[in-house]
């Protein structure tokens, strides 16, 4: 992860402009700013409690963010639909499959 | 999108723990209602008469009587299809392919509600057959119920029977929207449609007109516990509206964190 100023040259694939995150008056994600170059290999690292978590689902539209901004591959962070065809798939713990 | 969410609904459903006893179970469930009619029917008591299984809707009588039972079962086996999915994590893995969520609710939906139609029309089916063997047994004549009246009467009866299956899959699958565990929403469905139902219309007469369980079970027999066919078929097709269009609100906006 690179924050914004600090990124190398090149298009950005995620970038993101204070996504925050209130579940009622707890808020877990606060004014997260990202910025990942296209073809980088990025690690997304925190302690326990972060938000690591919810801001990945905020980036893959499983969650709405409260606030906030952002842009990926292009599309709008508000329309998950726009980019989630042309992303990788993400598996955050194996699911479970019913049997 | 709508038919990739309808078949990857299907092959979930497909699995043969589910697709055996869904099918399996709710025809035995309309077979026994129709045994247990045929075996205490006498020539004047009894729930229906001897003389009244004779007639052209003789052969539907027991199917009808078993509506509520299969409807129940529909409904819970759709809220619970719904509501797992969050608890055991698959919807989080399908919305991030599918994220049109529209789509994907509407094909879910499509899914499940044909599964349990198709599962109904099989039971119904096999109760059929075991009514005619049935009527055999007590020295019923079948005659009347093969005319083009008492076909009439079947493929009728056929019909409710699937737009009540339709209406408590629906209501289920909404259920299973909101409380988002399998087992509550299986508790309070159930609970709803046998018992508290049961209690309002006891403790306030009239009331059965206007309840979404009566309503959809006037549709499934035709008319009954003083709700009209026509008065069911209605509330009923506003209940669903109300159900679709809350489920559908509520699935656009909710966050998904299981």
């Amino acid at each position: 992860m690179y924050r914004t100023g600090e990124r190398p040259g090149g298009p950005l694939a995620v970038s993101t402009t204070g996504p925050t995150k209130r579940f009622g008056n707890r808020t877990v994600v606060d004014d997260v700013a990202l910025a990942i170059p296209s073809g980088s290999v990025c690690g997304f690292v925190g302690p326990n409690g972060a938000g690591k978590t919810t801001t990945i689902r905020m980036l893959l539209g499983l969650v709405r963010a409260t606030s906030g901004s952002g842009v990926i591959l292009g599309g709008s962070l508000d329309e998950p639909a726009s980019y989630l065809n042309r992303s990788a798939r993400l598996s955050s713990r194996p699911p479970s499959i019913p049997s | 999108m709508i038919w990739a969410a309808f078949t990857s609904e299907w092959t979930k459903l497909r699995r043969p723990t589910l697709f055996f006893s869904t099918f399996i179970g709710l025809a035995a469930a309309a077979s026994l209602f129709v045994v247990l009619i045929f075996s205490q029917a006498s020539a004047n008591s009894g729930i229906v008469t001897l003389h009244q299984l004779a007639k052209p809707n003789g052969l539907v009588i027991g199917v009808a009587r078993a509506a509520m039972l299969l409807g129940v079962v529909a409904f819970g086996i759709a809220a619970s299809q719904v509501a797992s999915e969050y608890a055991l994590g698959t919807l989080r893995q399908l919305l991030v392919r599918q994220p049109r969520r529209a789509a994907l609710l509407t094909g879910k939906m499509l899914g499940t509600a044909s599964f349990l139609v198709l599962a109904v029309w099989f039971a119904a089916v096999v109760a059929l057959v075991v009514a005619v063997a049935a009527a055999q047994g007590r020295g019923v004549s079948s005659h009347a119920w093969f005319t083009s009246t008492g076909l009439g009467d079947m493929f009728r009866e056929l019909g409710d029977l699937t737009l009540a299956t339709i209406a408590y899959s629906v209501l289920g699958m909404a259920l299973g929207q909101f409380v988002r565990s399998a087992v509550f929403a299986v508790i309070v469905g159930f609970a709803w449609l046998i018992a508290v139902e049961n209690i309002i219309t006891r403790i306030v007469p009239g009331t059965q007109q206007w309840l979404p369980g009566a309503s959809v079970l006037a549709v499934a027999s035709g008319g009954a516990g003083g709700v009209g066919y026509s008065h069911g078929l209605i509330l009923g097709a506003v209940y669903l509206g109300v159900a679709i269009a809350a489920a559908m609100a509520v699935f656009l906006r909710s966050d998904v964190t299981a």
